[in-house]
C-alpha cells in the first residue's frame, strides 16, 4: 500500500463555497459591526477569532510540478463566538472561511466546531460538533482517535482535526472522570488531492506475485465509506484520574479509520494494457489506550500507548493494516536564563511501533510513520517579542526525516509574524522521503481579535 | 504559549499582598508578623492587568483573573484565566499546593482543547516574562531569614519600618536570587512600600514600590491596587494594577479542579 495510493482520493468533500470569495476587509467591517452590536448589552457575549494570512513557497519547481499546485496564497477568517445562557448552560461556535487563490481545493467556509455544554452538579454534557483531544503526549497521540483529519497540507502547522458531531458527558467521582463519546454518524478525513504536492504519483509498473514487473495504469475508485447513517456509529470511553502527583488514564475506542485501505485488483483491457483498481475502503477499527503524566522535580514526565486492533487480526488480508501498538514517551523541561535571562524549553519523545504480526508495515502508510522514532522541540525566547522554534522527527527503522523552524515574532498584542521552513530528508519510498522536493518556506501574519 | 507553561500557580495570589515577613531583631520580626496576618486571607478574587515595559519603552499588556484559596495549614489552590490579549484569552493555570510533596499544576490551552500537567518551575525564574520571580510572588517562611529593624524612614509621606531580610536556612540561600532585601512597611497598616533586592553579589538589582493602597471594598484588609516592579540591570519594567478585589467570601473548594479549568466562565 502506497503513500501515492493513499492519497489518491476523490474531492468530494472539498467544501467549496461561493462565500470564499468575500472579500476579508468586507468581513471585518462586519465583524467590527456586530461586536459593537454586542457589547452595547450586557457582556453575555463575545465574539473573538483571528485573521491569518500565509504564503508557502517550494524551493523546488521543475517540469515534473506543472500539474501540480506549487504555492499557497491563502487567507483565513475565523469567527468565534460564544457565551453562557445561565450558570448551566454554555454555547461556543467557530466558523472558518479559508480562501486560497493558488489551490481551489483548498477553499472553504466550515463549522470548525458548534455545541453547548449543559453543566450538571456531577455531570457535564456537551452536543455538537466538536474536537475531542486525549493523550498526554505532545503531538503525537496514539489514543487521541475520535476526530478525522485534514491531511490537505500533511505538515500544515495548525492542528487540523476535524470536528465531529457527536455527544461527549463527563461524570465526576472524587478525583475519578469518566467520559463517554457517541459519535451516531461517520464523518471522514481529508486525503490531499492529486494535484497536491502531498499526493505522490501512481507507479507505471505493477509487480506481478511472480516477480516480474510490467507497465500498468492505475484507476482510482470511489472510496468506500460507511453510510452516513446511525449503523455507522462510532463511541469512546475513558476513564481518568489523579493519584499523588500522577494523572492517569485508559480508554476505549470503536469506530473507523479515519484512512482508507485500499484493495487492489489487476486486470487486463483489450489492447493487453495490465490495469490496477485502487478501491479504498474505510475498515472498522478499535484502539485499547492508557496514558500518564507527571513533574520530576523540573522535569515533565508523560506517556502514551494503544493497541490498534484493525479488521485484520490474524494478518492475512495484504489490503488492511495488521494490528499493531504503538507507545511514546518524553520528557520536557524548561532551561532558564540560557543567554542572558532567556529561556529554553525542550521536548524529546521516543515512539515505537509494534506490528502484532511481526511483519514490516509500510512506512508511507501515514498509520506506519512513526515506527522507531526519535521526535525533538525546542523554543528558545530570543526576547519577550521574538521566539525560535525548532522541531524535528528522525526515524531510526526506516531512516527518514523532518526537521521545522520557526521564527516567531510578536509585532503587537495580538499580532504575530511567523517565518517557517521545513526540510525533508530520506531514502526513496519512505514517508518523508517521497517529499524531499516539498522543502519549502512559509510566512504567516496571524492577528487574533 | 510556551512561556506560560512555567506559571507557578502559588506565587500570584501573594503578589498583591506582598507576604514578606519576618525579623531578626525582636522589633524586625514583629513587623514581618503583622504583615503576613494582614496579608492572609481564606481565600481572594482579583482582577489584574500586567503590563511590561522594555527599555525603548515598547509596553505589553496582558489581563488575568486570579482566585485562591488557602486551606488551615496556609497551602495555597490558585487558578488563573488569562483574559488578553486574544492570542492567549483563555488560557488557564490550576495549580494545588503541598506541604509533604511538589505542588499539581496544570496548563489549559483553549486552542488545542487540552489540559497538561506541568513541572515546577525553580524560584528565580520569570513569572510569564516579567520581572517578578516566583520567589517575589510567593509567601515566604519567617523562619528562613534574619529580618533585622534598621531603621524608620518616612516614604511619600507615610513613616515606615525598614526592615532587613537576609536569608538563614540551608535550603533558601541555595534557592534564593537575593543575598538581601530592604523592606520598607507602613507602620500604619503593615502593608508593603516598597523593597530593594540585592543579588548574589551584594548589588542593588531591583525595586519594587506600592502605590494606591487602600481598604478593600467591605473588608478591614488593605491592598496595594498598583505594584511596579523595576529591573535596574536590563531597565525592564512591570507594573501589575489590581482591580475588584473580594476577600472572604467563601470560595469553594471544588472550584480548584480540572474541570472547572476547562470552563471558560467558572471563575465569576
Amino acid at each position: 500500500m502506497s503513500c501515492r495510493q493513499l492519497y489518491r482520493n476523490n474531492t468530494k468533500d472539498t467544501r467549496r463555497n461561493s462565500f470564499c470569495k468575500i472579500k476579508f476587509a468586507s468581513l471585518l467591517l462586519i465583524i467590527t459591526a456586530i461586536q459593537s452590536t454586542f457589547s452595547q448589552k450586557e457582556k453575555k457575549y463575545n465574539i473573538g477569532g483571528f485573521v491569518e494570512l500565509d504564503h508557502i513557497s517550494y524551493f523546488k519547481n521543475t517540469e515534473e510540478y506543472d500539474t501540480k499546485v506549487n504555492s499557497r496564497n491563502q487567507g483565513i477568517l475565523q469567527l468565534e463566538l460564544d457565551g453562557s445562557v445561565n450558570d448551566k448552560y454554555h454555547f461556543f461556535t467557530g466558523i472558518e472561511v479559508r480562501n486560497d487563490i493558488s489551490d481551489a481545493d483548498r477553499e472553504r467556509v466550515f463549522i470548525d466546531e458548534a455545541y453547548i455544554d449543559i453543566y450538571m452538579k456531577t455531570m457535564d454534557v456537551r452536543i455538537g460538533k466538536q474536537i475531542i483531544n486525549w493523550g498526554e503526549a505532545d503531538g503525537i497521540n496514539p489514543t487521541n482517535n475520535i476526530n478525522p483529519i485534514d491531511f490537505s497540507d500533511i505538515i500544515d502547522t495548525d492542528d487540523e482535526r476535524i470536528g465531529v458531531y457527536s455527544i461527549s458527558s463527563k461524570y465526576y467521582i472524587d478525583d475519578i472522570t469518566i467520559q463517554g463519546v457517541f459519535i451516531p454518524v461517520f464523518q471522514s478525513s481529508k486525503i490531499p488531492s492529486t494535484n497536491s504536492r502531498w499526493f505522490v504519483d501512481f507507479p507505471t509498473t505493477v509487480a506481478l506475485p511472480t516477480g516480474e514487473i510490467i507497465p500498468a495504469q492505475f484507476v482510482l475508485q470511489e472510496t468506500q465509506e460507511p453510510q452516513k447513517d446511525i449503523e455507522s456509529a462510532q463511541f469512546a470511553l475513558k476513564v481518568s484520574t489523579t493519584i499523588k502527583g500522577w494523572d492517569f488514564s485508559v480508554s476505549y475506542f470503536n469506530g473507523y479509520d479515519d484512512l482508507p485501505s485500499f484493495n487492489r485488483q489487476l486486470s487486463q483491457d483489450q489492447n493487453g494494457l495490465t490495469n490496477v483498481l485502487i478501491t479504498p475502503e474505510i475498515e472498522r477499527l478499535q484502539v485499547f489506550g492508557a496514558d500518564f503524566s507527571t513533574a520530576l522535580g523540573s522535569f515533565g514526565l508523560r506517556g502514551e500507548a494503544a493497541y490498534f486492533r484493525t479488521e485484520d487480526q490474524d494478518g492475512t488480508n495484504p489490503f488492511i493494516d495488521d494490528s499493531f501498538y504503538q507507545y511514546v514517551i518524553g520528557l520536557d523541561r524548561t532551561f532558564t536564563d540560557i543567554i542572558g535571562e532567556n529561556n529554553l524549553f525542550v521536548i524529546a519523545q521516543w515512539v515505537h511501533q509494534i506490528i502484532e504480526s511481526g511483519e514490516d508495515a509500510p512506512n508511507t502508510n501515514l498509520n506506519n510513520i512513526f515506527q522507531e522514532s526519535f521526535v525533538a522541540r525546542a523554543e528558545y525566547e530570543i526576547n519577550n517579542d521574538a521566539k525560535f522554534i525548532v522541531q524535528g522527527i528522525h526515524d531510526i527503522k526506516v531512516d527518514n526525516t523532518y526537521v521545522q523552524s520557526e521564527l516567531r515574532y510578536n509585532l503587537s498584542s495580538g499580532v504575530n509574524l511567523s517565518v517557517i521552513g521545513d526540510f525533508f530528508g530520506g531514502k526513496d519510498n519512505t514517508f518523508f522521503g517521497n517529499y524531499q522536493d516539498n522543502n519549502r518556506i512559509q510566512a504567516r501574519l496571524k492577528y487574533s481579535f | 504559549m510556551k512561556i506560560f507553561k512555567a506559571i507557578k500557580l502559588s506565587a500570584i495570589l501573594v503578589v498583591f499582598s506582598l507576604n514578606v515577613s519576618v525579623l531578626s531583631a525582636q522589633t524586625g520580626l514583629e513587623v514581618m508578623t503583622k504583615n503576613e496576618k494582614q496579608v492572609f486571607a481564606d481565600d481572594e478574587k482579583v482582577d489584574i492587568t500586567m503590563t511590561l515595559v522594555n527599555k525603548k519603552g515598547k509596553t505589553r499588556v496582558r489581563t488575568i483573573n486570579q482566585v485562591t484559596k488557602s486551606d488551615e495549614a496556609r497551602n495555597r489552590s490558585s487558578i488563573i484565566r488569562f483574559t488578553s490579549p486574544s492570542d492567549v484569552k483563555g488560557t488557564s493555570f490550576l495549580a494545588i499546593e503541598y506541604s509533604d510533596r511538589d505542588d499539581d499544576q496544570w496548563l489549559y490551552l483553549p486552542a488545542l482543547s487540552k489540559t497538561r500537567r506541568i513541572s515546577s518551575s525553580n524560584q528565580t525564574d520569570n513569572f510569564v516574562g516579567s520581572d517578578f520571580t516566583y520567589e517575589d510572588l510567593a509567601t515566604e517562611d519567617l523562619e528562613d531569614f534574619k529580618y533585622t529593624n534598621v531603621k524608620q524612614e518616612t516614604l511619600d509621606g507615610q513613616d515606615c519600618f525598614l526592615v532587613e531580610a537576609i536569608p538563614v536556612s540551608e535550603s533558601k540561600i541555595k534557592e534564593t536570587g537575593y543575598s538581601k532585601r530592604e523592606i520598607y512597611v507602613r507602620k500604619s497598616d503593615f502593608v508593603i512600600a516598597k523593597v530593594n533586592f540585592y543579588d548574589k553579589n551584594g548589588v542593588h538589582f531591583k525595586t519594587l514600590t506600592t502605590g494606591d493602597i487602600k481598604k478593600v471594598v467591605n473588608n478591614e484588609k488593605s491592598r496595594a491596587y498598583e505594584i511596579s516592579m523595576n529591573n535596574l540591570k536590563t531597565n525592564h519594567k512591570t507594573i501589575l494594577k489590581f482591580s475588584n478585589f473580594q476577600i472572604n467570601t467563601g470560595v469553594e473548594t471544588d472550584l480548584f479542579s480540572k474541570r472547572n479549568l476547562e470552563k471558560e466562565y467558572s471563575y465569576d
